[in-house]
C-alpha cells in the first residue's frame, strides 16, 4: 500500500455510512487515497504503525482523520485522547463523525482537542454535501503546519 | 457602934440604945439620975428622927417577930405599925429569900455588923423592890442580943437606873457591833457601787455612741420609708395590674390547656400522620431510586436513538438518492416516484427522531438564568424565520415584550417553535396576520402569540401539549407534534404556565407565563 500520499484516514464501523462517506468524497473527487478502517483498535495499529501495520511508515501521516465515535472495542473517543496526547501524532486533524448531538459527547470531543465536530445527517443530499465541504476544507483550504 | 445618919452626923460614943415602941428607949447601960435625965432626952430625940425617917426602921425579935414598926415602914411596905407589929418578918419577905434573913441574923449574933445589904422585899399589895438593909443587934443591958433593928431603904429607882444603863451599854455596844458591821458591808458596797458607776459611764459613754449611731439609722430609716411609701404605691399600682394580668392569664392558661389537649390530640394524629409520611417517604424515595434507574435507562435508550436508528436511516435514505442519481435512466416515472416517497419519508422519520431527542434533552438539562431582551431575541427568530420562506407575506405587529430573567437557549426554542406554528398555520390564509406582545399580572409576566391560522377546536385541547400529539393531519400541515410538548417543557422549568385560546379557521393564541425573578 502505498503510504506516501495517504489524504483521508476514515474509521467507521458502519459499512453503509462508510460506502456513502467514500462515494460523497469520490463525487467531489475528494477520493484518492483514502484509507477505511473498521473499528478503533485497527485505526491505533495503523497510525501507530503497531501489529499487522508495523512495517508502515509512522511518519506517513494522513492529511485527515475522520472518525466515527461510537465504535465496538475501542470507541472513537479513546482513539481521538490517545492520538491527541502523543507528540507524533497530536497535530493530525481529526473529525469527529458521530449521528448524535449529545451534549456530553460534543464537550468531551473538544476537550480532547477535536478540530470538528459534525453530524451525519439523515437526507443524502445534505450529508454528501457535508462530507464534501470537510473534505475540501482539510484537503485544500486548512494548511498544516510543514513536516 | 450604930451610925445613924442625920443632917449632922452624931454619935454616941460608949453608949447603945434599944428603940422601942415609938422610939421611946427602952434600954440604958447608965444608972444615975442626971444621967437619967439627959439621957431621956436624948432618947426623945431620937425616937422623933426614928418616927419621921423616909427610911423603914423596925425592930425584931430573934425569933422573927416584928416589935416596933415606924411610919416609913408603913409608907414603903403598905402595912401599918398595928398590922405589922407581932407579925413574923416573913410578911415582908419573898419566899426564896427567907434563908438570907436567917444568915443575916447568924452573922449578927456574931457581932457583925450588916450594911448596905442589898436585896429584894416585898410590899402588903405583892410588889416586889429593891432594898438596901442595915441591920444592927439590940442588946438588953446585959449586953445580950434580943432582937434586931433593921434600917431598910428603897433603891428601886437607883436599881432601875442601874440596869436600865446596863441594858443601854449593852444596847449600844450591840448597836455599835451592828454599825460597825453595816460600816464595813456600806464599805463593800461602796466600792462595788463605784465600780458598777464606772461601768455604768462607760456603758453611758457607747450609749452615746449609740444613740448617735441610732439617731443616724433613724434618719436614714426615714427617708428609707418615704421611698419606701413612693415604692409601695408603685407596688400597689402593680399589684393591680399584675391581678388584672392574672386573671387574664387564667382565662389565658384554660384557654391554653384547651388548646394543650387539642395540640395533643392533633399531636397523636400527627404521629400517625408522620408515621404515613414516613412511610411514603420510604415509597417515594424507592420510586425516587427507581425513577433515576428508569432515566439512565432512557438516557441510554435516546442515545441508541440517536445513533442506532439514524445510521440504517441514513443508509435508506442515502442509498435510495444513489438510485436515483446514478440509475435514474433506468427508472420510469412511477418507479421514480416511489423512491421520492421513500427519500421523503426516511426524512420524515430523520426529523422525528431529531424531535423526539431535542425533547428528551430539554428535561436534562439545567436552567441557567440570565436577563434576556426578549424583543431582540423575537427580531432575530422572526428574522431566520422569514429568510426560510422569503415569498410569504406577514403582517406581524410587536408590542412592548418586557425583558425577563431565564434561560436563553431554551427560551430562543420556545420562541421559535411559537412562531414557526404561527407561520406554519397561517400559511394557507390569503394574508397571515399576527400579533405578539406581552402584559403583567401579579409577579407574572405573560406573552403571547396571536395568529388568524387555522386555529384549533378548544375540545381536544387536552391533546395538544402531549408528545407527538397533533389536532391537524400531516397533509393539511406538516409536523412532528413535539413543539408544543417542548415549549410546556421549558416554561414548567421555569415555574410558568401555557395556556392557548382557539377556534377553528379564526386562528389562535398562544400565552406563556413566566415568574419575574429580581
Amino acid at each position: 500500500m502505498p503510504n506516501s500520499d495517504i489524504q483521508i484516514l476514515l474509521v467507521e464501523d458502519n459499512k453503509s455510512d462508510a460506502m456513502l462517506t467514500i462515494r460523497a468524497l469520490k463525487k467531489h473527487n475528494l477520493g484518492n487515497n483514502i484509507v477505511h478502517l473498521i473499528d478503533g483498535a485497527e485505526a491505533l495499529d495503523f497510525i501507530f504503525a503497531k501489529g499487522k501495520y508495523e512495517c508502515r511508515d509512522i511518519n506517513a501521516k494522513p492529511k485527515v482523520i475522520f472518525l466515527d465515535l461510537k465504535m465496538p472495542k475501542v470507541s472513537g473517543l479513546e482513539v481521538l485522547s490517545i492520538i491527541k496526547s502523543d507528540e507524533r501524532t497530536k497535530l493530525i486533524p481529526v473529525v469527529m463523525m458521530t449521528s448524535s448531538r449529545e451534549e456530553k459527547d460534543v464537550i468531551e470531543s473538544h476537550k480532547l482537542g477535536v478540530n470538528s465536530y459534525v453530524v451525519k445527517p439523515v437526507d443524502f443530499g445534505n450529508f454528501s454535501q457535508t462530507i464534501a465541504d470537510l473534505g475540501f476544507y482539510w484537503l485544500v483550504v486548512n494548511n498544516p503546519p510543514q513536516h | 457602934m450604930i451610925k445613924i445618919k442625920t443632917k449632922e452626923e452624931t454619935s454616941i460614943p460608949g453608949k447603945c440604945f434599944a428603940l422601942g415602941d415609938e422610939g421611946r428607949l427602952t434600954g440604958s447601960g447608965h444608972n444615975d439620975v442626971t444621967q437619967n435625965s439627959e439621957n431621956e432626952q436624948y432618947a426623945r430625940h431620937l425616937a422623933a428622927i426614928v418616927k419621921f425617917s423616909d427610911d423603914a426602921i423596925f425592930s425584931k425579935s430573934l425569933d422573927g417577930i416584928i416589935k416596933s414598926w415606924n411610919k416609913g415602914g408603913e409608907k414603903m411596905f403598905g402595912y401599918t405599925a398595928s398590922q405589922a407589929v407581932g407579925k413574923n418578918i416573913s410578911l415582908i419577905i419573898p419566899d426564896r429569900f427567907i434563908t438570907e434573913e436567917q444568915s443575916i441574923l447568924q452573922r449578927i449574933c456574931n457581932n457583925e455588923i450588916i450594911e448596905h445589904f442589898e436585896t429584894i422585899r416585898r410590899k402588903k399589895n405583892g410588889q416586889e423592890f429593891y432594898v438596901s438593909l442595915t441591920v444592927s443587934p439590940l442588946k438588953n443591958s446585959e449586953g445580950k442580943i434580943t432582937g434586931v433593928s433593921k434600917i431598910v431603904r428603897d433603891i428601886t429607882s437607883g436599881k432601875r437606873a442601874e440596869a436600865q444603863l446596863i441594858n443601854s451599854n449593852k444596847e449600844l455596844v450591840f448597836q455599835n457591833s451592828e454599825k460597825e458591821k453595816r460600816a464595813a458591808e456600806l464599805i463593800i458596797a461602796n466600792k462595788e457601787l463605784v465600780f458598777q458607776n464606772s461601768e455604768k459611764e462607760k456603758r453611758a459613754a457607747e450609749l452615746i455612741v449609740a444613740n448617735k449611731e441610732l439617731v443616724f439609722q433613724n434618719g436614714e430609716k426615714e427617708k428609707r420609708a418615704g421611698e419606701l411609701v413612693i415604692s409601695n404605691e408603685v407596688l400597689v399600682f402593680q399589684n393591680g395590674e399584675k391581678e388584672k394580668r392574672a386573671a387574664e392569664v387564667i382565662v389565658a392558661n384554660k384557654e391554653l390547656a384547651f388548646q394543650n389537649l387539642e395540640k395533643e390530640k392533633r399531636a397523636a394524629e400527627l404521629i400517625i400522620a408522620n408515621k404515613e409520611l414516613a412511610f411514603q417517604n420510604d415509597e417515594k424515595e424507592k420510586r425516587a431510586i427507581e425513577l433515576e434507574i428508569v432515566n439512565r435507562e432512557l438516557e441510554s435508550f435516546s442515545y441508541s436513538v440517536s445513533h442506532d436508528l439514524r445510521a440504517p436511516l441514513r443508509a435508506i435514505n442515502g442509498f435510495t438518492q444513489v438510485l436515483i442519481e446514478e440509475y435514474i435512466d433506468q427508472f420510469n416515472e412511477d418507479a421514480k416516484g416511489l423512491l421520492d416517497v421513500v427519500v421523503a419519508n426516511s426524512k420524515k422519520m430523520g426529523q422525528l427522531i431529531d424531535n423526539l431527542l431535542e425533547f428528551s434533552r430539554v428535561g436534562k438539562k439545567p436552567v441557567t438564568l440570565a436577563n434576556i431582551n426578549i424583543r431582540a431575541l423575537v427580531d432575530a427568530v422572526i428574522n431566520e424565520l422569514k429568510a426560510t420562506e422569503p415569498e410569504r407575506v406577514f403582517i406581524i405587529s410587536i408590542n412592548p415584550l418586557e425583558n425577563i430573567n431565564g434561560d436563553r437557549n431554551m427560551l430562543k426554542q420556545v420562541w421559535i417553535n411559537l412562531i414557526s406554528n404561527a407561520f406554519k398555520y397561517t400559511s394557507k390564509k390569503q394574508n397571515a396576520v399576527i400579533e405578539i406582545g406581552s402584559y403583567r399580572e401579579n409577579d407574572q409576566c405573560i406573552y403571547y402569540v396571536k395568529d388568524n391560522g387555522a386555529g384549533f377546536d378548544m375540545q381536544y385541547y387536552d391533546k395538544m401539549f402531549g408528545v407527538f400529539q397533533r389536532l391537524h393531519s400531516n397533509n393539511d400541515f406538516e409536523g412532528t407534534g413535539v413543539g408544543l410538548a417542548i415549549i410546556l417543557k421549558i416554561i414548567t422549568k421555569h415555574n410558568g404556565k401555557v395556556w392557548a385560546e382557539g377556534r377553528v379557521d379564526e386562528g389562535a393564541c398562544f400565552y406563556i407565563s413566566l415568574p419575574v425573578i429580581n
